[in-house]
């Protein structure tokens, strides 16, 4: 009898806590949720400095957009069949695409297996757009895994939250008629 | 002066001998002259307005594109998937229509947002609404109203699209699936209408001729003056001014002056044959009218000829068409009129009005001073506040109420920036905040709004939101109806105000370059930047106009007299506008110039025949009478012949011919009240006669004048 009071009694503080946990947390969540970054271009440019030959390039232009992706992301699949078939900007922008991926989409090996093909856009655009399959290998090579450990490294400082996540330098200045 | 009397007896045989001569050269020369000279009959005053535009000169210097705006309101009923469907083909077939630049409507809008959980994805959307069905579009609509509108009534039974083209369109060409109204009236007259508007003046001329004066030599006659005096002022219209365009709607001031100064010489010459014959009546008609038609002719000269130094081809068109209208049509009077008529003689010369005058003359004589001096009163302080308008506040002259309008405009940029959006969203603000009928800006800031939104994303001004939400603008392509390279495009969406009043905030807003790029607007502005020009030029014609009067009848007294008769009816017809907020055009600027023109004739052909009268001794009461049926009983006579032509106009479908026989009719009306119950009383109120009836009889008139008056 003592022991099951002991029981329930343990059970409820525990429950207890738990819920008072819980509600603290909620807004805790909340706010975190809220609150990013938000670095400006100038404090966001040294930092895609460590990862600027990691990135897969589309587009000649001579504005640069950086360009965080999920390749099984589908916001980012539409977005990449946007820039990858709008010839206007694709001759204005240079797009360096980095592949980042979201936890609850397990698209890891995904990324592994395009960055080692042997051409990594043409694979990422087979993916995105084509929603092609791709081959996965079983054994990443040490490149790979380090290109990937240093964009997850400047994707957290850079604070990208979202997929795509984009980046945009200034325009270049252009004369009428240009 | 009025109390000679010249000897043209010898003129008068040379014209008979020389009729057949006279009427065959004429009949050459007007038709040689058409061989070399034709005129281009324009419905449209928009490119003169164009070539007033100060705006448009400055739109043109930035080689900026104006284009033509038309409102075109849809009443589709019920909205369901079919209407939809035939939106989106209706929207694809302006679209396509030749000269139109883009079209904004429901469907051409676009819907923007994120899909899922916006705080996962930068990925924007942009889809056009017409892709939507239709309860979805109606509910999308019914939540965001406010952005669209202005594109559907709020019970989706009427869509409005805004057509923006680089030529007027002809929505008559264009298959439209629906009942439907547009702004921009069918400015394009056809062959019908000008057939019309001929008709018109030749029917009501035979019509009122042959019940007044019992005959068609008086309407063919009058015509043939007509003819040949239009043919002639619109030549030299074009020699002087190297324009061959003519509007239509001038014609008729060649019309009204020909016909008046016509019927002074004729009826004198029809009523002359009570108790003369032919030959005396033409020299009668002649000697009569030789010095106050002459003087009419002067005085448009003097009065509308500085004008033409003024920099506008619509003050040179209107101010020589009267000027030559009244030259030409005295030549002919004097040459062709007596040429033709000498054929003919007279079989019933009595004229049934004649009894009005004596009516008159007698009403007239026991005028009341009080109310004179009251109503002159109350027309100079009607004229003060106008010309206060004139001067400082020329925008609310002449309102131009709509109930829904876009103005669109230009602003140069070299970057998109933070400062750049600050400044459109101070203009923005203050161009709401100060112009309550400003309903919405459509601007790079508003889309750029609508995507940041969209994006999660809240400050605009942070760079890499407004870098982004431009990006997502070009990735759609949508930039290109907001912007381009240099330059931005503004459009504003107006409801139930006063254009006029927007165009000149737009106009004296400093904070950035603003240039207007619809055709519209920049008439607009030219039709405030002229106001005061077309104003100063009326009040200058008027002062000229009474100074010669003056010096004609040698009396100070004339030159009020003859002022306030000539501006009396524009200052009634000035507040007519003001109080129904009739805009300014170029039909009430001809209507104007009209009632000028007439009004002086009248006043020197009234003070002949009274000052004359007087002179050789007739009583007050003799004196009106004299006028009255001398001078009184032609203008009686054509401002009936006028009024039924320019009310036949009305029933036109050319608004420009609506527009000026309204104002035609409603200003000839006022002129005739003017000339038979002001002009009349104005001149008992200054005649000085009894005060120097003992200088007259220093002089003999029977020795050296005629006493036949």
């Amino acid at each position: 009898m003592v022991i099951n009071n002991c029981y329930y009694l343990s059970m409820h503080l525990l429950g207890s806590l738990l819920f008072i946990l819980t509600l603290t947390m909620i807004p805790l969540m909340a706010v975190e949720k809220s609150v990013h970054k938000k670095l400006s271009l100038s404090q966001s440019l040294p930092i895609l400095e460590a990862i600027k030959g990691d990135a897969l390039h589309l587009g000649m232009g001579e504005r640069k957009v950086y360009l965080f992706v999920d390749p099984l992301c589908p916001h980012s699949q539409d977005f990449m069949d946007l820039i990858a078939t709008n010839e206007k900007l694709l001759q204005r922008n240079n797009y360096n695409i980095y592949l980042y991926t979201l936890k609850r989409l397990h698209s890891e090996k995904v990324v592994t297996a395009i960055y080692m093909s042997e051409d990594p856009l043409h694979a990422l655009l087979n993916v995105m757009i084509k929603k092609d399959e791709i081959k996965v290998e079983v054994n990443p090579s040490r490149d790979v895994l380090s290109k990937i450990a240093a964009i997850e490294s400047v994707a957290e400082k850079l604070d990208v939250y979202k997929r795509p996540y984009l980046i945009l330098t200034k325009k270049p200045k252009k004369k009428r008629g240009q | 002066m009025y109390y000679h009397t010249p000897k043209v007896d010898s003129y008068v045989t040379s014209v008979q001998k020389y009729r057949l001569v006279i009427i065959l050269a004429y009949l050459l020369i007007t038709i040689g002259t058409l061989f070399f000279y034709q005129p281009k009959f324009v419905s449209s005053d928009t490119s003169f307005w164009l070539n007033e535009s100060q705006e448009m000169k400055r739109t043109q210097a930035q080689a900026y594109d104006a284009n033509y705006i038309g409102q075109l309101e849809l009443k589709i009923g019920e909205f369901n998937d079919a209407t939809k469907t035939e939106l989106n083909t209706f929207q694809h077939t302006l679209e396509t229509s030749q000269g139109v630049n883009h079209v904004d409507s429901l469907c051409g809008a676009y819907r923007i947002y994120t899909d899922g959980d916006e705080a996962d994805s930068s990925l924007v959307k942009a889809t056009p609404l017409g892709v939507m069905d239709a309860k979805e579009l109606e509910k999308f609509v019914k939540v965001y109203g406010q952005e669209y509108d202005e594109f559907v009534n709020d019970d989706f039974t009427e869509v409005s699209y805004f057509i923006y083209s680089d030529r007027p369109i002809d929505i008559g060409s264009i298959d439209v699936p629906f009942a439907y109204t547009y702004s921009e009236p069918n400015a394009k007259a056809d062959l019908s209408d000008y057939l019309l508007s001929v008709l018109a003046v030749i029917f009501s001329i035979m019509l009122f001729f042959r019940l007044v004066f019992h005959n068609y030599i008086s309407a063919i006659a009058g015509l043939f003056v007509i003819a040949i005096t239009m043919v002639g002022t619109f030549t030299f219209v074009y020699l002087f001014t190297g324009d061959n365009h003519v509007h239509i709607a001038m014609t008729l001031i060649v019309v009204s002056i020909a016909l008046i100064d016509y019927l002074y010489f004729y009826y004198r010459w029809h009523v002359s044959q009570y108790k003369a014959d032919v030959t005396r009546a033409t020299l009668k008609t002649i000697n009569r009218n030789i010095h106050p038609a002459f003087w009419t002719s002067l005085l448009t000269l003097i009065g509308l000829g500085p004008l033409l130094i003024v920099d506008s081809i619509i003050i040179q068109q209107l101010s020589l068409s009267v000027i030559l209208a009244s030259a030409f049509a005295y030549l002919l009077n004097l040459t062709l009129l007596p040429a033709l008529v000498s054929y003919f003689t007279v079989e019933h010369p009595k004229v049934e009005f004649a009894r009005f005058c004596y009516i008159f003359a007698n009403k007239e004589m026991h005028y009341n001073k009080k109310f004179l001096w009251l109503f002159l009163a109350a027309s100079t302080i009607v004229m003060v506040i106008g010309a206060y308008q004139l001067f400082f506040a020329q925008e609310k002259m002449f309102a131009n109420n709509v109930s829904k309008d876009v103005i669109s405009i230009s602003v140069p940029y070299s970057e998109v920036d933070e400062k750049l959006l600050l400044n459109i969203e101070t203009f923005e603000n203050r161009l709401k905040k100060e112009n309550s009928g400003v309903k919405d800006v459509s601007s790079l800031l508003t889309i750029m709004e609508l995507f940041n939104k969209a994006n999660a994303q809240e400050d605009i001004y942070s760079e890499q939101n407004y870098m982004q939400a431009l990006f997502f603008l070009e990735l759609y392509g949508l930039e290109k109806n907001i912007m381009n390279e240099d330059t931005l495009f503004i459009r504003v969406t107006i409801e139930d105000t006063d254009k006029n009043g927007v165009i000149h905030w737009l106009q004296h807003y400093d904070a950035m370059p603003i240039y207007f790029t619809d055709i519209d607007s920049i008439i607009g502005t030219a039709k405030l930047d002229k106001l005061m020009t077309l104003g100063v030029s009326l009040g200058t014609a008027l002062v000229i106009i009474g100074l010669i009067m003056g010096w004609i009848f040698r009396s100070r007294e004339m030159i009020f007299v003859g002022f306030f008769v000539n501006a009396i009816p524009i200052i009634w017809f000035g507040l007519f506008l003001n109080l129904f907020n009739v805009p300014l055009s170029l039909e009430v600027l001809i209507a104007m110039t009209i009632t000028v023109g007439l009004a002086s004739d009248a006043t020197v052909h009234f003070g002949f025949k009274y000052y004359r009268s007087r002179f050789y001794g007739r009583t007050e009461k003799h004196a009106l009478e004299v006028m009255f049926f001398y001078a009184g009983v032609p203008v009686i006579i054509g401002a009936i012949v006028l009024m039924a032509v320019f009310a036949l106009l009305t029933l036109t479908d050319v608004p420009s011919l609506q527009l000026i026989g309204a104002y035609g009719a409603i200003l000839m009306l006022l002129s005739l009240l003017t000339d038979l119950l002001i002009l009349p009383v104005l001149l008992l109120a200054i005649d000085k006669f009894n005060l120097n009836q003992t200088k007259k009889k220093k002089i003999d008139p029977r020795k050296t004048f005629n006493l036949d008056v």
